[in-house]
């Protein structure tokens, strides 16, 4: 009986700590995730910034009506969503997303 | 979702507005509402932005390509997001994608029709009570499907309605969807592709037709059905912001202020679809196209009045304007803030659910 409750004890121990374990790796990975998620969102920050300090050349180049226009407009719009959504994507990932783990739902 | 753009003959003069830190604020807003209800629906975000954006002064040419030219970059990233949780099938999206340019250009060539034998008032008061009629049937449809869900009833309709007879229609080949689970006629994907073409050339809003026909004519599910309609956006999207840079009328300043809101709003909307059930989808894109409709209802006495039809006080046509307005930027907010809503109480639940684990493990 004694021996039962021993095993019994050192298995729930071996679960917590496995627990624990599973939950600083996740922390980790997370505080990972969110810093690269700022470094893309810096990087899209430099971006805005110049298209924002650039803004009258960069206007000249757009209603030049020819087809640099598209070319200049289209790579920034997506430079831009790329940096601004991968950065976005880690941030949500490793918080929201990770918060709603547990609430997930596929019925159809 | 619009499927292709028509640049409008008439040349406007172009005006960059001047980009104050409340116009920057309110582009974000805007794009906020657009991006959620696009992550979350697979469409519905330009038919309040663009409206919402003239209502800041932007000319509306300037507001249509602003709009398309940050929908291309967020239907990227936003279908990737879907595409992560397996809710884009791309094959389906290729195979639409054909015939809805077809529906397109079937429409525009209608539309300058109407246009040249009735002018401007006649072509808004088609577009008007096309918008109308069809939207008010999908509401009606999808509420009717959404109280028989609520009854208990399965998620794919089994009463030997329309929508079931065509969803039979099976003349070959037929076409295997993996990501959808569905095989289907491909003339019947076709036909769906070109509906939606149809009614974006039309009325602008394909996305409201589309989402509905996959489910409901193709059997494919609610969260594949706004992931695949996102994926659509990529070439809609890629085509329109070509052609109206080309034509020198995109102010990048807008569209990049949009995307501060927008591509927040996407990704939301996409984890959004995941805890919540495929009816409660239907039930918010129910209630947006239910106000669009109501909107575009309000508004037909004006266009009778151009007309010569009806007769209408400048005082109430100004009445008819706002009435108009408020049902249809009401409709974005209400389906944004049910979505938040939804997603808070996930949350909610989320965390109470790890709080009483944790305190079972520390008790252990």
């Amino acid at each position: 009986m004694a021996k039962e409750t021993e095993s019994a004890g050192k298995s729930l121990e071996l679960e917590r700590r496995q627990y624990d374990a599973i939950k600083k790796e996740r922390n980790e990975t997370a505080i990972t995730g969110i810093i690269k998620g700022f470094f893309y969102l810096s990087l899209a920050g430099v971006v805005y910034f110049l298209v924002f300090f650039n803004a009258n050349k960069l206007t000249g180049l757009l209603t030049a009506k020819n087809f640099f226009a598209p070319l200049i407009s289209m790579s920034i719009v997506v430079l831009v969503a790329y940096l601004l959504g991968t950065g976005i994507n880690k941030l949500i990932k490793n918080t929201l997303e990770q918060a709603l783990e547990s609430q997930k739902m596929r019925e159809e | 979702m619009a499927g292709a753009v028509e640049i409008p003959a008439a040349v406007e003069a172009i005006k960059f507005v001047a980009m104050t830190p409340k116009m920057g604020l309110s582009l974000v807003a805007i794009g906020f509402v657009g991006g959620l209800l696009s992550g979350f629906l697979g469409s519905g975000g330009a038919f309040i932005m663009t409206p919402a954006m003239m209502s800041l002064g932007i000319p509306g040419i300037m507001a249509v390509a602003a709009n398309i030219t940050h929908k291309f970059g967020k239907a990227i990233m936003g279908s990737k997001k879907h595409g992560e949780f397996g809710n884009v099938d791309k094959k389906m999206g290729f195979v639409m994608f054909i015939a809805l340019l077809a529906g397109v250009q079937v429409a525009v060539i209608l539309n300058k029709g109407v246009f040249q034998k009735l002018g401007q008032a006649g072509s808004n008061l088609y577009i008007s009570l096309l918008f109308v009629a069809i939207l008010t049937w999908v509401t009606l449809f999808m509420y009717r499907d959404i109280l028989r869900i609520r009854r208990g009833g399965s998620n794919i309709e089994s009463d030997g309605g329309l929508a079931k007879k065509i969803r039979e229609f099976n003349i070959p080949p037929m076409i295997h969807f993996k990501v959808a689970n569905v095989k289907t006629s491909l003339w019947l994907a076709l036909l769906v592709g070109f509906a939606t073409g149809f009614l974006a050339g039309s009325i602008g809003v394909g996305g409201f037709i589309g989402v509905p026909a996959m489910i409901y004519l193709l059997g494919v599910p609610t969260y594949v059905a706004a992931g695949t309609e996102l994926f659509l956006a990529i070439f809609s999207g890629a085509q329109g912001a070509f052609l109206y840079s080309l034509y020198g009328y995109v102010d990048l300043r807008i569209a990049l202020f949009l995307y501060l809101g927008s591509i927040l709003g996407v990704y939301i909307g996409a984890v959004g679809t995941r805890v919540v059930r495929g009816y409660q989808i239907k039930l918010v894109m129910t209630s947006v196209i239910a106000m669009v409709a109501l909107s575009r209802v309000v508004i037909v006495p004006k266009y009778l009045g151009e007309l010569g039809i009806l007769s209408l006080s400048s005082s109430a046509a100004v009445a008819v304007d706002l009435i108009s307005n408020v049902f249809l930027f009401g409709s974005g907010l209400l389906g944004a803030s049910i979505i938040l809503f939804w997603m808070w109480q996930a949350l909610r639940k989320a965390r109470s659910e790890r709080t009483l684990e944790e305190s079972v493990a520390v008790k252990v």
